[in-house]
């Protein structure tokens, strides 16, 4: 998908050439892509689980400024679905689950404001709202590893990203970007059992396009 | 091997014998005589050509020599090949309550009696009401017979009856009568089943155990089996099951509390259908504090019982 998203964006670019420069000073777009996670593990003494959070549809609002020749600031609202997935020892256990993702963040661009294209390097933080919505169960697999939760969990959350801003016309800004948000791995929602441990560092790497209007 | 009677009015005995040196041993008190020729009541019958004598022989042995098959004067009787084994008096160790086995009983609650030699084999009470005599066994506190769910040689499933204070238990068996074994009886003494570990606190929401991956939340109605909640109304008779309609509400509800906070509690009854089993129904309050291991606290008539669950929220 980041592929076709990536020759749509040559597509545009292309077109962008017949917009007029201008110094377009603030953005309100939507996004829409797909987030992927690494997994994460959860182990006791004696056995160990992976712990994932499954690939999913990613939406989402953003508001900037570019408030400096090469600089702009923005705020992002993503919503992430994505469920949770407990695998190991031949057993494996599902549970609805979304995270929603609000960070403020600082662009980098590479040309200056007006430039028709205009590739950046973002990073930022925020929050990460994950919710697990599925349905708990006394007997729920790889219990003894982690319990999957139907609670809310409020982590911190850092993000770094690039991207490319396309010019489309006067008053629209095609943007094509990836981003990657870290965080610590989410106790609650996947909550170790006693004695067992989670491990890692909570990714999700957000691929995403976005429409905004630009004044 | 013989039975012996001096007639058939006298139950006679069962004795080994010594085939080496022809002596008698273990001599068995019988319930009744072994049928002889004089004691048949059947006239010997001839049939043509024959004349046959009185069927006397009256002992056989199983195939596999785990029984013995005795015609006595009124029929048969079956024996155990070791009718004469020196069968020891029962002695009782412990009365715990029979749902999470702590040593607080309640009058009315079921209860667990430990010990050795209660019974000689395992035997399961059928459909209530429960019988007084099990297997052989019957169990008194201060001289009420317990109805029994079950005995076995280590443990006697029992009701204790409708009276609190001090209490003497005595097993009765086919090997004599235990000592007196003391204990006390509370007015209440909450307890929560444990099944397999597992315990008994049900989430009405998806009607399964709570436990760590099936936690409460901030208003979820469960359901509590406890015993120990004491006396009801109406009261049904020890060994009965408690009836669906009206059902049998605790006179002095118990409290129920989570991580320190009270929950509300609806109702507080006997289990329709069962015997001796008390259902709780309470909610968890609005706002929980979020723990691994929070005290779910049962107490009524000043004693209370508590057990760790997980807690989060929302």
């Amino acid at each position: 998908m980041l592929k076709s998203l990536t020759c749509a964006a040559v597509m545009f670019a292309a077109a962008a050439g017949l917009a007029n420069a201008q110094e377009s000073q603030w953005e309100v777009g939507g996004i829409g892509g797909v987030g992927f996670s690494p997994n994460l593990t959860v182990k006791n003494a004696t056995t160990s689980a992976s712990a994932s959070v499954r690939p999913g549809l990613t939406v989402g609002v953003y508001a900037g400024q570019n408030m400096y020749r090469y600089w702009s600031g923005e705020v992002n609202y993503l919503y992430r679905a994505g469920d949770l997935k407990l695998s190991g020892n031949g057993q494996s256990a599902r549970f609805a689950a979304h995270t929603h993702l609000i960070t403020g963040d600082f662009l980098a661009h590479f040309k200056p404001r007006g430039a028709h294209i205009r590739p950046f390097i973002s990073f930022g933080g925020g929050i990460e709202v994950m919710e697990g919505t599925g349905r708990e169960s006394f007997n729920q697999p790889l219990g003894n590893l982690a319990a999957l939760t139907a609670t809310r969990e409020v982590l911190p959350v850092g993000e770094i990203g690039a991207g490319v801003k396309i010019q489309l016309a006067n008053h629209l800004q095609l943007r094509v970007q990836a981003r990657d948000y870290v965080s610590q791995a989410p106790h609650e929602v996947i909550a170790p059992a006693p004695g067992a441990r989670l491990s890692g560092i909570r990714q999700d790497i957000i691929g995403t396009a976005a429409i905004a209007l630009t004044w | 091997m013989r039975t012996t009677a001096p007639g058939a009015p006298s139950p006679g005995v069962i004795q080994r014998i010594n085939l080496s040196n022809h002596t008698e041993y273990n001599a068995t008190l019988m319930a009744e005589a072994p049928m002889t020729a004089s004691s048949l009541t059947t006239p010997p019958v001839g049939q043509i050509g024959e004349s046959i004598s009185p069927f006397t022989r009256t002992l056989a042995i199983s195939p596999d020599q785990t029984k013995i098959f005795v015609l006595t004067t009124s029929g048969l009787t079956v024996l155990p090949s070791t009718f004469d084994a020196v069968l020891a008096k029962p002695v009782v160790s412990s009365v715990l309550n029979a749902a999470d086995r702590s040593t607080l009983v309640a009058l009315g609650g079921l209860v667990d009696i430990n010990g050795t030699s209660l019974a000689t084999g395992s035997f399961t009470a059928g459909a209530p009401p429960l019988p007084e005599s099990l297997g052989d066994v019957c169990a008194l506190v201060n001289n009420i017979p317990l109805p029994l769910f079950s005995v076995s040689p280590g443990l006697l499933k029992a009701q204790l009856p409708y009276i609190a204070g001090a209490a003497s238990l005595v097993v009765h068996n086919s090997g004599g009568v235990s000592a007196p074994f003391s204990f006390s009886i509370q007015g209440q003494a909450p307890a929560i089943y444990q099944t397999n570990g597992v315990l008994q606190v049900i989430r009405d929401d998806d009607n399964e155990p709570v436990g760590f991956t099936n936690p409460i939340h901030p208003n979820t109605a469960l359901t509590i089996y406890v015993t120990g909640l004491g006396l009801t109304s109406p009261l049904p008779p020890l060994g009965t099951a408690a009836p669906p309609s009206p059902p049998a509400v605790v006179v002095t509800p118990p409290t129920v509390t989570l991580g320190g906070v009270s929950l509300a509690v609806t109702s507080s009854t006997l289990a329709p259908g069962q015997i001796g089993v008390y259902t709780i129904h309470a909610t968890a309050p609005a706002k929980v504090q979020v723990a691994e291991s929070a005290p779910l606290t049962v107490t009524a008539g000043g004693n209370s019982a508590t057990y760790n669950v997980r807690v989060v929220s929302p």
